[in-house]
């Protein structure tokens, strides 16, 4: 085994990640043993309704999480180096450094009343002068397609689109290597959406990054990703590659998610909605989080927890994929 | 701020009056001549306004509108120095109560409970006295005059506890916003955090607050000098009016002597009311466009 991670190391590899609520008796976890490797230069999308535990997950591994949440186990390494050991201060040096995050809702992750040349210097580590760190912060404003001149305007002078690019130069700031993009589009229009999208897919691929995009946007999500996590009750139910996934999803719960998504091109009456919402964490049962709405469960689905396997080139969490 | 780029009339005639009175405190010299005493004192006492004394004399025969102008000084040194006072102690505990929770946040607002339920006037008349005993009737403390420094302090101290709950309320608030987690993430410190994220979300705020402080703080200081408590050396509008009922002028029918600083008082307190109205007025807009 050391053998073979001295000779390969995945970039990130999360492994058993487990989030649950503070100040419940019963387990109420809102991530359930979250798993992923990525190698350098790819990027993960990762899927499912609102209260899935996306934010979280990704949160738990910037060691982000709110005070009402607790990691109860858990590891993130990155290249081979694990950091959920590392004490705070040691942390801060990996936290932007290595791995970046552009905040869901980028008017609120601005400050009113500073200007938004200013908080990107002030995410530009402090190693440089206040002059070098001016100039970079216009070099990383010009990278996502702003006038550098643009720097000293303050966040309500900017539109939706322009803040999110702000947003996304400042997680540039440090040059990491990992970048996770929670919700990048959402609450933008369409065109800007396709804008800010095309942004992430150039600076993946000039800047050699890794990216982790949570979205409940399959077709964002097809678009930029290599490969897909859909999660649901704060386990990954199925992840594989992307074509793969998202055009012949093998777990109900992502065809249900597939179905539900509008296509352009499809009669809008085809839409069918997924009826219920999903569980809140302390109320799942043993069985498998997703039994209560789905159409095929059986009694074993309610009983037991579905392990994550392989099946084909993807990995699903169903006791009944073989079947479907 | 665009409301408040276009002021109404009333806004416009409250900053004339705020800019006359400023004038009246920096170079009363330039507008009535300098101040009159009982000794270069011109005219007869108690004559009704005529056109040698615009607005009548008092019962020494010193002009009312030279004592007036000669006031404002005074009054409006006392407000804003208090208000000052009140405004640095009160923002410091305020954002550090907000910012920090807790205990320290517990402590100081129970402090504050404390200072917010304390009579001015009878902190006043225990510290007068002492101030007195202490800097001499004649002397200064701090290169103040004893009165005024009680004044001053007395103000201060009553009023920094309501600026550190609002302060502390939006405090609470602010420091909840994704912009401070995200500065939070970079890596900033708390004081950069304070000072930098917090503090200017906190301006306008601060200032529409600062100026109804300056409001209470000018009712307070005629109050004080009203019941005697103020620098008889110096006049005040307070102790204009405190002179005025000695000399038993309301009882004599000379009006002029006792609705001049009374008058005054009134405007100055309206034209802040309203200062502080755009001030707050143009805080909301910011807010609806930051939103």
């Amino acid at each position: 085994m050391s053998s073979m991670t001295e000779q390969h190391q995945p970039l990130l590899q999360v492994s058993g990640l487990t989030v649950k609520l503070r100040g419940f008796h019963t387990a109420a976890l809102v991530v359930d043993d979250f798993s992923l490797t990525l190698e350098r230069g790819e990027s993960l999308g990762l899927a499912g309704e609102s209260g899935c535990g996306k934010t979280t997950a990704a949160l738990a591994l910037m060691r982000l999480l709110s005070p009402g949440l607790e990691l109860t186990r858990g590891s993130v390494r990155i290249s081979g180096e694990e950091v959920l050991d590392l004490d705070e201060q040691s942390f801060d040096d990996v936290r932007w450094r290595r791995v970046a995050y552009v905040f869901q809702g980028a008017m609120n992750a601005l400050n009113p009343v500073i200007t938004v040349g200013d908080q990107i210097v002030e995410a530009i580590h402090r190693d440089r002068t206040q002059d070098m760190a001016r100039e970079r912060s216009r070099e990383l404003l010009e990278s996502v397609g702003i006038d550098g001149h643009r720097a000293g305007a303050y966040p309500h002078q900017f539109s939706g689109g322009m803040r999110q690019r702000a947003m996304i130069a400042m997680a540039l700031a440090a040059n990491p290597e990992i970048i996770i993009a929670d919700e990048p589009t959402t609450a933008l229009d369409v065109v800007v959406q396709a804008e800010i999208l095309d942004l992430l897919i150039r600076l993946q691929k000039e800047r050699g990054l890794t990216t982790i995009m949570i979205s409940h946007d399959l077709a964002a999500i097809a678009s930029t990703c290599d490969k897909v996590a859909v999660m649901y009750g704060g386990r990954i139910i199925e992840i594989g590659a992307v074509e793969k996934v998202l055009r012949q999803p093998c777990h109900p719960y992502t065809r249900a998610l597939v179905m539900a998504a509008p296509q352009s091109h499809q009669d809008f009456r085809k839409i069918s909605p997924i009826p219920g919402t999903p569980p809140r964490p302390d109320e799942r049962g043993s069985g498998c989080a997703f039994s209560p709405r789905c159409p095929f469960a059986r009694d074993i689905c309610r009983a037991e927890q579905p392990p994550l396997r392989m099946v084909g080139e993807s990995s699903v969490a169903c006791h009944l994929v073989e079947e479907l | 701020m665009s409301r408040f780029m276009q002021p109404s009339l009333g806004q416009l005639a409250s900053g004339l009056l705020l800019v006359l009175v400023g004038l009246a405190a920096l170079v009363p010299d330039l507008l009535v001549g300098p101040i009159e005493t009982i000794v270069t004192a011109t005219g007869i006492p108690m004559s009704p306004p005529s056109a040698d004394h615009w607005l009548g004399t008092d019962e020494v025969g010193r002009d009312i509108l030279n004592l007036t102008v000669h006031s404002a000084r005074i009054t409006m040194l006392v407000a804003l120095l208090a208000s000052a006072l009140s405004m640095v102690l009160g923002t410091a505990v305020g954002v550090v109560a907000g910012y920090a929770r807790g205990a320290a946040d517990m402590l100081m607002m129970r402090v504050a409970d404390f200072f917010l339920v304390m009579p001015a006037f009878i902190l006043a008349l225990v510290l007068a006295p002492l101030a007195i005993e202490i800097g001499g009737e004649q002397g200064t403390i701090l290169g103040f005059r004893p009165t005024l420094l009680v004044t001053v302090v007395v103000i201060g101290v009553t009023s920094w506890a309501g600026t550190a709950r609002i302060v502390r309320s939006q405090t609470l608030s602010l420091r909840t916003r994704p912009f401070v987690d995200r500065a939070r993430v970079i890596g900033a410190s708390h004081k950069r955090i304070i000072f930098l994220h917090i503090l200017p979300n906190l301006v306008s705020l601060i200032i529409a607050n600062t100026i109804l402080t300056i409001v209470a703080a000018i009712w307070i200081e005629s109050a004080l000098s009203f019941i005697g408590l103020g620098d008889p050396f110096q006049p005040s509008w307070g102790t204009m009016l405190f002179n005025a009922q000695q000399a038993g002028a309301a009882g004599v029918g000379a009006w002029w002597y006792v609705f001049t600083p009374g008058l005054t008082i009134v405007l100055v307190v309206v034209s802040l009311y309203s200062l502080s109205h755009s001030v707050a007025l143009g805080l909301g807009s910011q807010r609806r466009r930051a939103a």
